[in-house]
């Protein structure tokens, strides 16, 4: 006899499994890409800079499955190559943006002076800047590349988790749980980060995948307009860069192969991260 | 003549939890008050709400559910639809989760009027004045503009009322409709059910958790568990002789005051005071500048191993009271000192509050609440230890494992995650987990009152048990004299932040001097075959 009566979250989808059958599809695609990008120095059938001009922007056939770009150079190959650095981008961005907004968050969430009162107002600050810009900035300043959009990135999503953190922070605070800690005279610090934080990471982690697809977005679009990822280096969003040329001669698939990895992708990510959090912000409420 | 409810052999299947309703046969004759009896999980919200053709998705049903003949396990959605619009009514233990908040009580009201029985604007609205008033509300043109926040949850529950009144239901259906209420103002809507369904000759069908309240209103009672009717008869019988061993444990855990069972005072012997309290004070400043008195020049003392019990409303101060002894709140204007230590009137430095979670624990209302979900609850009483008893790993565990065997948690639950007890598991556990600090003084902020009677007995049993054993000093924070009469050698009444009367529990709860500790008496339900107050 469980206490389900008391916790319908356990019934709200009806074979109580964590995700609907679109999740784990999404997860599915999810996995196959990041995968396909891992392995591409095993599984890519060619070198992806390896330049053909005798096969130049060939449809698809056995030689390339999905054809080849302006250059000769094998699509598939690309791809695969290309979501190396798609990936690890988005990646550090949502790794270091958790990791900061989460302790901003607490910090600004537990306490209440004004710490609290400083905290509240860069977040605000820095939501008013849109990432794309902020990252514009720290190319003008630290040169195109990968690094300077990462780290713009990175500050301009800190606020999104930390400002979730925050309000979870609030909310917990007064819970009897936590007062309890307090009475039984257990220390802030390891009540905070030893106990709390922990209860937080669910939620916040659900946040973070959301990102996850936003900044994914974000980067290749910072590549499709030569600020981000440089040539030779393959990259999604400057593959699709790449081939405007070919898509003005009639070429679809060089652009289109890249940009509909990037939406599967994104969506993808984005289910799973809509799923989450509905499924563990019922949990929380 | 065809009954007004009548279920029978009525199953419930759930998949994946069986039969959450198991052969449940009962009828409501016309006119009838009947009162359904069980604790959680027992099924007694699931077979009201069956009467209104309202089931879990994915169950199946068997057996029938007739109201006025009508089957709602098989009636076509029109027919229920016109069955609770037109024949039953339900009223909600939370009157504010049943009412849209950013409309007006008015709107509410008329909505029903206008779009169902096609009456006028105005029409409508005389009559949902007309009922206002019959429900025991004043100034009800005002309140019909009114917000449902500008309202009490007495007025509110009363506005319920009124609603479940206008369409002239034949069958009323009550889910615990006065337990989120203070006892001073159940007294009055229970006294309102009483007589409404007297005068239009209602059925009606009430569910509780409290004997005593189905005892007051209703002929009939059905007692349910698990599922199951277990005992069914006149409600005079059932309680003064009943059969069934649940039944008659039941009744047996039924908090009552009894005068002779109140525990006395050690006799004064002029040792220092555990907890003394002078012109205690705590404000609040409300949105709008206004201060709310919480607490006005509380003045009391409580002897080592003493036990006292703070009875009040809500919004008595009771709760401000319990938060400010153990320093999770600030006093502005008074003294507090436990044991000899006066308190600073800051909020308390890390190194002070760890000396004082070693005089003072507290143990909170919802054990769903005060547990951290995600710690097993074997460690989190082994990390009490190791902080206060400077045990290592191994010893803590140990000791762990010896005080919550003693609370009555068994070694197959040390690895358990709160989420698998029960309440009164979990409540069992916040206890171990205040005793492992050794306090002197344990605080129980309406430790017992969100749980079912017999494990607040069982409860109740465990604290006074560990009291004796450990000498432990008790303050009991409560709305429920009953509790306290029990537990408690001394009495603390208080009414809108002031203490309006304290003293030896049994002289109090014999002889009121105060006129509030008298309507709380009086406000307690009474069986309809007992001597009703004068």
């Amino acid at each position: 006899m469980t206490l389900t009566g008391t916790l319908p979250l356990l019934r709200t989808r009806r074979y109580g499994s964590l995700l609907s059958v679109t999740g784990w599809v999404a997860v599915t695609v999810t996995l196959v890409v990041v995968l396909l990008s891992l392995l591409a120095p095993v599984l890519a059938p060619y070198d992806p800079d390896f330049v053909d001009l005798s096969s130049v922007l060939g449809g698809p056939s056995s030689a390339h499955l999905l054809g080849t770009d302006a250059l000769g150079r094998d699509m598939l190959s690309r791809l695969m190559f290309g979501g190396r650095t798609s990936l690890v981008g988005p990646l550090i961005v949502v790794a270091a943006s958790t990791v900061l907004g989460l302790l901003l968050g607490l910090a600004a969430g537990w306490t209440d002076g004004w710490i609290s009162r400083i905290l509240t107002r860069v977040f605000d600050l820095l939501f008013a800047f849109p990432a794309l810009l902020l990252a514009m900035l720290a190319i003008a300043i630290f040169g195109k590349g990968l690094m300077a959009p990462i780290l713009a990135m990175t500050i301009s999503y800190i606020p999104y988790v930390a400002r979730l953190t925050q309000q979870l922070v609030v909310a917990e605070r007064s819970r009897p749980y936590v007062q309890a800690y307090r009475v039984l005279g257990f220390r802030t610090p390891w009540v905070v980060l030893g106990r709390v934080m922990p209860n937080l990471v669910p939620t916040v982690g659900a946040q973070s995948t959301l990102n996850f697809g936003y900044v994914l977005a974000d980067l290749a679009a910072l590549s499709f307009i030569g600020l981000g990822i440089q040539p030779p280096t393959s990259d999604w969003g400057a593959m699709i860069e790449e081939a405007r040329g070919a898509l003005l001669g009639g070429h679809v698939l060089p652009a289109l192969l890249p940009a509909l990895v990037v939406v599967l992708i994104v969506v993808s990510i984005n289910v799973i991260g809509e799923e989450l959090s509905d499924r563990i912000g019922g949990k929380l409420s | 003549m065809s009954k007004l409810l009548e279920i029978d052999q009525f199953t419930l299947h759930f998949p994946g939890r069986g039969a959450l309703l198991n052969e449940v046969s009962l009828h409501v004759d016309d006119g009838e008050a009947v009162a359904l009896v069980g604790e959680s999980g027992s099924g007694k919200s699931l077979t009201t709400r069956a009467a209104l053709g309202l089931f879990p998705e994915t169950s199946r049903l068997s057996g029938s559910v007739k109201v006025q003949g009508l089957d709602t396990t098989s009636a076509p959605a029109a027919k229920l639809l016109q069955l609770r619009r037109n024949r039953a009514s339900m009223i909600f233990q939370d009157p504010r989760a049943g009412i849209n908040p950013v409309r007006t009580v008015g709107d509410f009201l008329t909505e029903t009027l206008v779009r169902w029985r096609g009456l006028s604007r105005e029409e409508s609205v005389e009559r949902a004045i007309t009922q206002l008033e019959q429900v025991g509300l004043r100034r009800t043109k005002e309140m019909m503009r009114q917000y449902p926040h500008q309202l009490s949850g007495g007025m509110l529950q009363r506005v319920m009322i009124a609603a479940a009144l206008l369409d002239s239901p034949e069958l009323l259906l009550c889910d615990e409709p006065t337990t989120a209420l203070d006892v001073t103002t159940q007294a009055g809507i229970l006294e309102l059910l009483r007589e409404q369904q007297q005068a239009r000759a209602m059925g009606m069908l009430f569910i509780t958790h409290d004997l005593n309240l189905a005892a007051s209103l209703c002929d009939r009672v059905y007692v349910l568990r698990k599922g199951e009717v277990v005992e069914h008869g006149a409600a005079c019988d059932v309680f003064l002789s009943p059969q069934a061993d649940y039944t008659r444990q039941l009744v047996g855990a039924t908090p009552r005051i009894e005068l002779d069972k109140v525990p006395t005072a050690p006799a004064a012997d002029g040792t220092m005071p555990l907890l003394s309290v002078k012109g205690l004070g705590r404000r609040y400043e409300l949105p709008g500048g206004e201060m709310l008195t919480a607490l006005n020049d509380a003045t009391f003392t409580l002897a080592p191993g003493g036990s006292l019990g703070v009875v009040g409303e809500s919004g008595s101060g009771k709760s401000t009271l319990a938060r400010m002894i153990v320093a999770l709140e600030t006093a502005d204007e008074g003294e507090l000192a436990i044991n000899g230590r006066v308190r600073a009137p800051r909020p308390l430095r890390a190194r002070e509050r760890k000396l004082l979670a070693k005089d003072v624990q507290i143990v909170f209302q919802d054990p769903y609440l005060s547990l951290d979900p995600r710690i097993a609850v074997g460690k989190a009483v082994a990390d009490v230890f190791r902080l206060h008893q400077g045990q290592g790993r191994a010893d803590a565990v140990q000791s762990a494992r010896e005080l919550l065997e003693r609370v009555g948690i068994g070694p197959e639950r040390f690895d358990s995650k709160p989420r698998a007890l029960s309440g009164g598991q979990r409540q069992r556990v916040a206890i171990a987990k205040a005793l492992a600090a050794r306090p002197k003084l344990l605080v129980l902020d309406e430790a017992t009152s969100a749980l079912d009677v017999s494990v607040q007995a069982q409860v109740l049993e465990l604290v006074e048990e560990v009291r004796e054993q450990l000498g432990l000093t008790i303050l009991f924070v409560t709305h429920d004299l009953a509790v306290v009469s029990r537990l408690c050698a001394e009495l603390l009444v208080l009414q809108q932040g002031q203490i309006v009367e304290q003293g030896p529990t049994a002289k109090i709860l014999s002889a009121p001097t105060s006129d509030y500790t008298r309507t709380l008496l009086d406000s307690r339900p009474r069986a309809l075959w007992e001597e009703q107050p004068a």
